[in-house]
Formats: C-alpha cells, sequence, structure tokens
C-alpha cells in the first residue's frame, strides 16, 4: 500500500470556505439583486460552487491513495 | 400534491408504464443474481461502476424531502433556504472523512452492513448493538416519511381526494417496491435507482424550463416579493438563522454521510476509481437539484402567496397545478415531473428498506439469535424482514397521516445518526480510539440529544438551542468522552513515566 502524508492544509481549506459559504459578512437588510438572486445569496452560491471544485479535485487527485 | 388536477387516462398509462418498468427490472434482478448469498443481494458482488454507483448515489441522497420540503421551506424562509443547497455538499464534504479509506477496508475485511465495521474495529458487541438499534430507528423514520410522502403524492390525482386515496398510494408504491427490492435485492435496486436518477435529474431540468415559461424570470419573481408582506425573506438571514445554516451543515453534513444504504453503496463499488468519480460528480449535484428546488419556492412565494402551516409543503404542487391548467404541453410535463417525485420517494424508500432488513438479518438475527445460520437462509430471512418492516411502516403512514410536517420528520433522526461520527469519521483514522469511551461516548451524547429534542426545557426554542440541533450538544459531549478517555486509558496502561 502506498503512504501518503495527510494533507493537513485541505481541512484548513474547508474552513475558510465554510466562513465564506455562511454570509455573516454581508450587510444585513440588503435586498439589492441580480440574476433575481440577493447578492449576498451569490456571494454565498460563488463559495458553495468553489466548495464543490474543491471537494471533486480532492476526489479526483487521491484515487490511487490507499 | 392534493392541488393538482386528476390525471387523465394518458397519464396513467405513462405512470403503469414507469412502474411496470421497476417490476421489470426487479425481475431481471433476480436472474441475474449470480450466487444465493447475502454478499449477491444486498452488495450485488460488489460491482457498481461509475455510472450504476453514481446514479444510485444519487437517486437514493435526494428523496422526496429533496422537492417537497425544501420548496415549502423555501416558501416559508425564502432565500434563507438556500441551506439546503450547502448542507446536501457537506454531505459529501463528511464523506471524504472516511468513505475512500473504508471502502479499502471493506475490501480486505468483506463488510456487508455498517455494524460489521464498528465489530472488526472496536470489538464490542455493545457498541455494535447500539450502532444497529441507532441506524435502524434513524433509517424506519426516513422510510415511514417516505411513504407518507407517497400517499400524498398519489391522493390528490385520482380525483378523489379522499382518505382512501392516500391509503391506495401507500400500500400500492409500497407493494411494488417490495416486490422489485425482494426479488432482485440492490442489484435490482439499483438498476432502479439508474431509471429513477435520469427521470429525476431530467424532472428537475424540466421544472426550471416551466417555471420560467409559465411565470417569467426569477428577477421578476425576486421583485415582486420585495414589494409584497413577504420583502424579509430576500434580506440577508438574521444572526440567529446564520448559526442555525451553520447546525443543519454539520447536522445533516455529518448525519447523511453516516446513511447505512450510503456506507453499503460504498462497499458495493468496483473499484476505489469507481467511487471517488461518482463522490466528484455528487459534488455537483445540489445546484442542479436543491438549488431549483428553492427557486420553485421563490416562485410560489411570488405568485401562490398566503399559504400557511402544513399548506406550505404543497406549493410545489399548487404551481404544477397552474402550469398543468397552462397547455397540453405543461401538462404533460407535470406528469414527467410527478414521475421524477416518485422516483425520489420510491428510490430512498426501497435503499433505506434494503439496509434496515440486511442489519437486521446479519447484526441482530445472525448474530444474537441464530449465529452460524447458512447464508441462504440469512438472505430468506432478510427478504421476510422487508415485508415485515415496510407492511407495518405502511399501516404507521395510514394511521399517522398528517401528523407531522416533512421538515420536522428529518430534524430527529440526524440528531442520533450523527452520535455515530466518533465511532466511524475519527475511528477510521485515529488507532488510540478505544472500545470503552467510545461506547460511554455513545451512550452519553444520545442521552444528550433525546433529552434536548423531547424534554420539557424551555431554552429549547423550535427544536434547537442558539440555534444549534441538540445533536451537535451530544455530539461534542460524545467526542469529548471518547476522545479524553481513550488518552487517559492509555496514560494509565502506560503508567507514570
Amino acid at each position: 500500500m502506498k503512504h501518503r502524508s495527510p494533507r493537513r492544509w485541505v481541512g484548513l481549506a474547508y474552513l475558510v470556505l465554510l466562513a465564506l459559504v455562511i454570509p455573516w459578512y454581508w450587510p444585513a437588510g440588503d435586498t439589492r439583486h441580480a440574476f433575481g438572486f440577493p447578492l449576498w445569496a451569490l456571494a454565498s452560491l460563488a463559495a458553495v460552487l468553489a466548495t464543490s471544485i474543491f471537494t471533486a479535485y480532492i476526489y479526483l487527485s487521491s484515487i490511487d491513495d490507499d | 400534491m392534493t392541488d393538482l388536477l386528476p390525471f387523465g387516462l394518458g397519464a396513467w398509462i405513462f405512470i403503469s408504464c414507469y412502474l411496470s418498468s421497476l417490476l421489470l427490472l426487479g425481475w431481471l434482478g433476480f436472474n441475474a443474481r449470480k450466487e444465493n448469498t447475502l454478499q449477491d443481494f444486498y452488495l450485488a458482488g460488489r460491482g457498481f461502476g461509475f455510472v450504476v454507483l453514481f446514479l444510485t448515489l444519487y437517486a437514493t441522497q435526494y428523496s422526496g424531502n429533496s422537492v417537497f420540503g425544501v420548496a415549502g421551506a423555501a416558501y416559508r424562509v425564502g432565500f434563507g433556504w438556500l441551506i439546503a443547497v450547502h448542507y446536501m455538499l457537506a454531505i459529501i464534504v463528511f464523506y471524504l472523512a472516511y468513505a475512500p479509506k473504508l471502502y479499502t477496508l471493506s475490501r480486505l475485511r468483506g463488510y456487508l452492513t455498517p455494524v460489521d465495521y464498528l465489530k472488526d474495529r472496536f470489538d464490542s458487541p455493545a457498541i455494535a448493538l447500539i450502532g444497529s438499534i441507532v441506524m435502524i430507528v434513524a433509517l424506519n423514520n426516513y422510510l415511514l416519511a417516505q411513504l407518507m410522502t407517497m400517499g400524498r403524492a398519489l391522493q390528490g390525482l385520482t380525483g378523489l381526494h379522499s382518505d382512501l386515496a392516500y391509503n391506495y398510494g401507500v400500500v400500492g408504491l409500497a407493494f411494488i417496491m417490495l416486490v422489485y427490492g425482494t426479488l432482485g435485492g440492490v442489484r435490482a435496486i439499483a438498476w432502479t435507482d439508474v431509471i429513477q436518477g435520469g427521470v429525476l435529474m431530467l424532472g428537475f431540468f424540466v421544472l426550471l424550463l416551466l417555471l420560467r415559461e409559465q411565470f417569467g424570470p426569477l428577477s421578476a419573481a425576486t421583485q415582486t416579493v420585495i414589494i409584497s408582506v413577504d420583502a424579509s425573506k430576500i434580506a440577508r438571514p438574521s444572526g440567529s438563522m446564520l448559526r442555525e445554516w451553520l447546525s443543519y451543515i454539520l447536522l445533516i453534513g455529518m448525519g447523511a454521510a453516516l446513511y447505512p444504504q450510503a456506507i453499503q453503496r460504498i462497499y458495493a463499488a468496483k473499484s476505489r476509481r469507481a467511487l471517488n468519480q461518482s463522490l466528484a460528480a455528487m459534488a455537483f449535484l445540489p445546484f442542479g437539484t436543491a438549488l431549483i428546488a428553492v427557486i420553485a419556492g421563490i416562485y410560489a412565494l411570488a405568485y401562490v402567496p398566503g399559504l400557511e402551516g402544513a399548506e406550505t409543503d404543497q406549493v410545489l404542487a399548487r404551481l404544477l397545478r397552474v402550469i398543468q391548467e397552462g397547455s397540453a404541453i405543461g401538462y404533460a410535463f407535470v406528469v414527467l415531473i410527478f414521475s421524477a417525485i416518485l422516483a425520489a420517494l420510491m428510490s430512498t424508500a426501497d435503499s433505506a428498506m434494503l439496509s434496515i432488513s440486511s442489519m437486521f438479518t446479519k447484526d441482530i438475527y445472525g448474530t444474537l439469535l441464530r449465529p452460524g445460520a447458512r447464508e441462504s437462509n440469512l438472505t430468506a430471512i432478510g427478504k421476510r424482514c422487508s415485508w415485515v418492516v415496510v407492511c407495518t411502516l405502511a399501516t404507521l403512514a395510514i394511521a399517522l397521516k398528517d401528523q407531522a410536517s416533512l421538515i420536522t420528520l428529518i430534524d430527529r433522526k440526524f440528531d442520533i445518526l450523527v452520535q455515530l461520527v466518533p465511532s466511524f469519521m475519527i475511528s477510521i483514522h485515529w488507532s488510540r480510539l478505544r472500545s470503552g469511551p467510545t461506547l460511554w461516548g455513545l451512550i452519553a451524547g444520545l442521552s444528550i440529544a433525546l433529552s434536548l429534542a423531547f424534554g420539557p426545557f424551555h431554552f429549547v426554542v423550535a427544536g434547537k438551542v442558539w440555534g444549534f440541533h441538540p445533536g451537535l450538544y451530544g455530539l461534542i459531549a460524545n467526542i469529548a468522552v471518547a476522545v479524553l478517555g481513550s488518552m487517559m486509558l492509555e496514560r494509565r496502561v502506560k503508567g507514570p513515566a
């Protein structure tokens, strides 16, 4: 079996993404919107998309790990 | 679905063909069996490649609640229920914590049920038994919710709008599911999942197109909501709601990643490559499912305002009725979407049914009641167990109709499932985790989660404490006992330096 050092930065990256996914940083009461979505929702969805891409990368890059 | 117009003959023929194809696949799965063993019946000989594994994971993970519950919650909460997109992705992220490693172990050690890992890792009958009970209870809750939604789904379409139609819906669909599930086992269920997953994916896509065609762009719907009494549902969620976001991400992310039927899909993968590719593809599905359900809820908020309470779980049906009345093509597409909803319900329910029967047969009957029983005997017991469980739950679904909203039903099972996080996600990486502290942590976590959830505490508001689910408080105590206890035991064994 091939052993690789655990990628500790993966956990850290997820924590950063989690902080961006929850829109605590957006001003409360803001109802501006684009394409039908409030801007805070678009920011949150962009962070979710980044999480999806990152997650897919981790899965695909660790296919041969054991 | 009680608000839909009754379907005509053509629609019923289409739905009958769809349901018949499931029975046909059950029969084909029965003929394709290679041996009369538990491994063949419950894991299809561990032969799922990328396409089958991806679609069976998809169809199993996205249940009836993904369609009805999420649209209803978005109607009640507004864009704040985008959290559904987040927690569906969180499930895939939490798989990363243990699924690939568990797959490798399952190949080496021949695991069949999730509890096989617990037995192998801890050598503790108590952890195995409690693990079985937690999973079986959570799955029964889940299966009951799917059966109740099946009844509601069929209720309006017959034109009777009566309890009788609900009862026929529950009994008829449960019977079809039982026939194909017990004939062909997980092989038949995965094959039906390929059809169901395909129909579900197509159904969501068509729903999005129909909403735009019928009501105009989403921006117009959002603008309508902004100038209505529901304007607050467009604004960023409040601080307490954001705490709930975090709670849902953690609770459903970890809890649903530990669904026994999902763990058995991991075991059934043909290769590590097929598993990782399937999970990588699953990371993008929340955008094609949960997000569309939220958008449907926003359209309903704009164009079908004023619904309250349990009626809000029917918002999708209200929208579909408007589309149904609009044109013949709209009517035809609503039939397709209805089939997709049936697919979501049945594909989740059949997997839960098979998982319950495998755990009862292998972990309880084959271990405690009749150790050493032959494989063919255990397989027969498993099939009988499926019939008993589904018949009992169908009776309950009929007796308990109109008792609880869909979201209420899903909340509690995750509170108990997450207590298995140390036993699976921590133990698989940390060899120093001991069985004694893990057992006491599990008991402490379950006690705290259930006490907070059902106890008469004034500080528990809407089932949560300061916006967080009881299961998470239980999990913190659970992890503390398991980890600190293991470290203390290790120190005691080593003795003073």
